[in-house]
């Protein structure tokens, strides 16, 4: 009855199996191995070339540019988008009337598509058409070059904290509305403040979710895409390239797959480095405590 | 059992960020072509009504010059013929996010290419003649003589890959300087058809904070080419990344420096920098026929060659034009049914081509002039027919990977002082080496 039961269960698990060895594991092998040569604009000829392009990839100034910005970004979305996040779900827990408003309003932009939500911000900083020098004007000021090589990475930053401060404020929202009521109600008869039952009530409930959202922020930077793609596109001057928008670049602008492959396992290899340290790390914390 | 869950989900969780690489990947082209389920499924007509399918992909779309008139010729197509739908998998290549090459690439790798393709030609082409996926069109034109003499024997010798005729060229373009006649009067300066002229614009331009050439570093692939054939002249423009294209990339420094490019030319997309022409808030700008349908009614515009550079070997005589994009036509399509080369024959007709020919660039196909050409496009002509030096744009003759050093990964980088134009090219040189291997 055991065996059959278990036949039955690996039956139910075999489609995902394979599955994930035709999407995941197979290309995943096969990054590996272009990494390993030059293979250019996807021509099935593949030349080895050994370490070449991981030696490349040490020379090459674009990829150091591109791992500070990853680094300004985790710093970015942990410090704002959790920031904001755990804020605005406080005050909106404290909030009588108008919940379901704010929880609509803060919610929507990751209903967005990360594209349109690119190309908007793009419109707000043009130079020439954009809303923001429109404004300027409108006030007697001069036009400015808002994206250029020391603020690009910061404001393409603006509307990735934007898109997704709404999903972790929902999930701090519900992680707050778990909290037992009567550790609230007794530190009310004590006399505790707001301020106070946020930092010394509310926080330290949240601890666990705090964990999951921080390592899923961080994790999360390595895919960050879509938008850098659309407001710089890694510009001016590479000063706001992430591993991923220059991947896509060296890939199918320039096709280089050989050299993109590489990029794509040093991005593996960090994504996965990092979020293991950060779950130890804070792990470590949990078992202290 | 922790352990292999752990292992399982890291894999998972990684494998994720390597999808969009792998997933084009490419086997060697299988003959006797077994159809995959993606093939059986796409090649069938649809269940409902009996209609063939066609895919189509072109750049005919968006802000394309071309656009309307494909849109109104496939529909008028379409309802003269209520067995065929086609399917318009278009999408745009102007722009610093080139989608269209993008699409080609991923639908090449996965051998899933549309019926019916334009696509670039050149180096651009070689990989679609490599894939194995496209037909030789030799056989078809020797079938039907009357649809292929109506194809210029120049357009078609221009477009074979080792004498095989894998591509039909259409629609042709050319390159060339775009001035506003009325900012040149109203500054009191003489047109620009002197690299003379052409400085002291720039300096009376910047003076009166009006940029002198509406162009982006982000995407300065035009601004190059015309720079380097005006210094190479028809003599050195095959010598791909030679120090002699040096001083073209100095002179386009120099003009950035001298603040003759619009105040964010790092990042202004290529549809604004023609607005910006278009609306007269530059005075130049380095661009190609596909611009001429959006600016003709203003009677100021005029186009002309680069002038030659200082030293230079170019000139007036020397022009970038040719037949840089043409139609692919699927193997697959061709087994299917005959369907989709009646559709080429139709898109080929001289009827069709004059109606996209009276929007803009040039055919390679004969048919009548459209008539009432505005001035710009009779200045057009006037351009072509000085030349005695006709070549295609550097970077459909060179791998993309070594055109981009010194276009958009490296002007930038030029124009900022931080690199030299003879690292660029030697840089060039190193890729177009490994590339060509």
């Amino acid at each position: 009855m055991k065996a059959k039961r278990q036949r039955t269960a690996i039956l139910f698990l075999l489609p995902a199996v394979v599955l994930l060895l035709c999407f995941m594991i197979y290309p995943l092998g096969k990054t590996i191995y272009y990494s390993f040569t030059a293979w250019y604009n996807f021509s099935a000829v593949q030349t080895f070339i050994g370490l070449d392009n991981y030696k490349d990839l040490i020379r090459d100034p674009v990829v150091r540019t591109a791992l500070r910005n990853t680094g300004i970004l985790m710093a970015g979305v942990l410090l704002f988008q959790i920031g904001f996040a755990l804020i605005l779900a406080i005050l909106v827990d404290g909030v009588r009337h108008c919940f379901k408003f704010f929880r609509t309003i803060y919610f929507f932009p990751i209903v967005i598509s990360a594209t349109a939500i690119g190309l908007m911000f793009t419109l707000i900083y043009k130079y020439e058409y954009g809303l923001l020098n429109y404004f300027i004007t409108l006030f007697g000021g001069e036009k400015q070059v808002w994206i250029n090589e020391k603020t690009s990475i910061y404001l393409a930053l603006i509307p990735v904290v934007w898109q997704y401060v709404g999903f972790y404020f929902v999930i701090f929202l519900t992680g707050i509305s778990n909290i037992s009521s009567d550790i609230y109600e007794s530190a009310m008869l004590d006399g505790i403040r707001p301020v106070q039952k946020a930092v010394y009530i509310t926080v330290p409930m949240l601890r666990s979710v705090l964990t999951s959202s921080i390592v899923l922020v961080v994790s999360g930077c390595f895919k960050v895409f879509d938008i850098i793609f659309m407001v710089t596109n890694g510009g001016p001057l590479d000063s706001s390239q992430l591993l991923s928008t220059y991947m896509y670049q060296k890939a199918f602008a320039r096709g280089n797959g050989g050299y993109a492959s590489s990029i794509a396992i040093v991005m593996i290899v960090l994504g996965v480095a990092v979020t293991s340290v950060l779950r130890k790390m804070l792990q470590g914390g949990d078992e202290d405590a | 059992m922790k352990k292999t869950k752990k292992v399982l989900a890291v894999l998972a969780g990684s494998t994720m960020l390597s999808l969009s690489l792998a997933g084009c990947s490419q086997s060697a082209p299988q003959a006797g072509g077994t159809k995959t389920g993606t093939e059986t499924a796409d090649a069938g007509k649809a269940a409902s009504g009996g209609k063939e399918k066609i895919r189509v992909f072109t750049f005919f779309t968006g802000s394309d010059q071309w656009a309307p008139v494909w849109s109104e010729v496939i529909a008028e197509y379409m309802a003269a013929n209520p067995n065929i739908e086609i399917v318009d998998e278009s999408a745009p290549t102007a722009g610093v996010n080139d989608v269209f090459r993008t699409k080609m690439q991923a639908d090449i790798a996965a051998g899933t290419p549309a019926d019916l393709s334009i696509f670039y030609t050149g180096a651009d082409g070689k990989p679609l003649v490599d894939s194995g996926l496209f037909v030789d069109f030799g056989t078809y034109m020797k079938e039907d003589e009357k649809w292929s003499g109506n194809f210029k024997q120049s357009a078609l010798d221009s477009q074979k890959y080792d004498g095989v005729q894998y591509s039909l060229p259409y629609l042709g373009y050319y390159e060339g300087l775009f001035y506003n006649k009325e900012l040149f009067e109203k500054y009191d300066l003489e047109e620009p058809v002197s690299y003379d002229n052409i400085m002291k614009a720039i300096k009376v331009f910047a003076e009166n904070d009006i940029p002198a050439f509406a162009s982006s570093m982000a995407k300065p692939s035009y601004l190059l080419e015309l720079s380097i054939l005006a210094q190479s002249g028809g003599e050195g423009h095959k010598n791909y990344f030679d120090d002699s294209w040096a001083p073209a990339l100095d002179s386009i420094a120099e003009w950035y420096q001298m603040g003759a490019f619009p105040k964010d030319t790092m990042t202004i997309s290529e549809d604004d920098i023609r607005l910006m022409f278009k609306e007269g808030k530059a005075a130049m700008m380095i661009n190609g026929s596909w611009c001429v349908s959006a600016l003709e009614d203003n009677e100021n515009m005029r186009l002309i060659a680069m002038p030659a550079f200082p030293g230079g070997k170019g000139g007036e005589d020397c022009v970038i034009a040719g037949f840089g994009s043409g139609w692919f036509f699927s193997k697959k399509a061709a087994e299917r049914s005959d369907e989709t080369l009646k559709l080429l024959k139709y898109l080929t007709s001289p009827e069709i081509v004059q109606k996209f020919i009276a929007v803009g660039g040039s055919s390679a196909i004969e048919c009548p002039v459209p008539e009432g050409a505005s001035l710009l496009k009779k200045s057009a002509v006037e351009m072509l027919n000085k030349a005695s030096y006709t070549d295609t744009a550097i970077d459909s003759q060179v791998s993309r990977e070594a055109w981009m050093a010194i276009a958009d990964d490296g002007a930038p980088y030029l124009v900022e002082g931080k690199r030299t134009s003879l690292e660029l090219l030697a840089e060039a040189r190193k890729i177009l080496e490994a590339t060509s291997k």
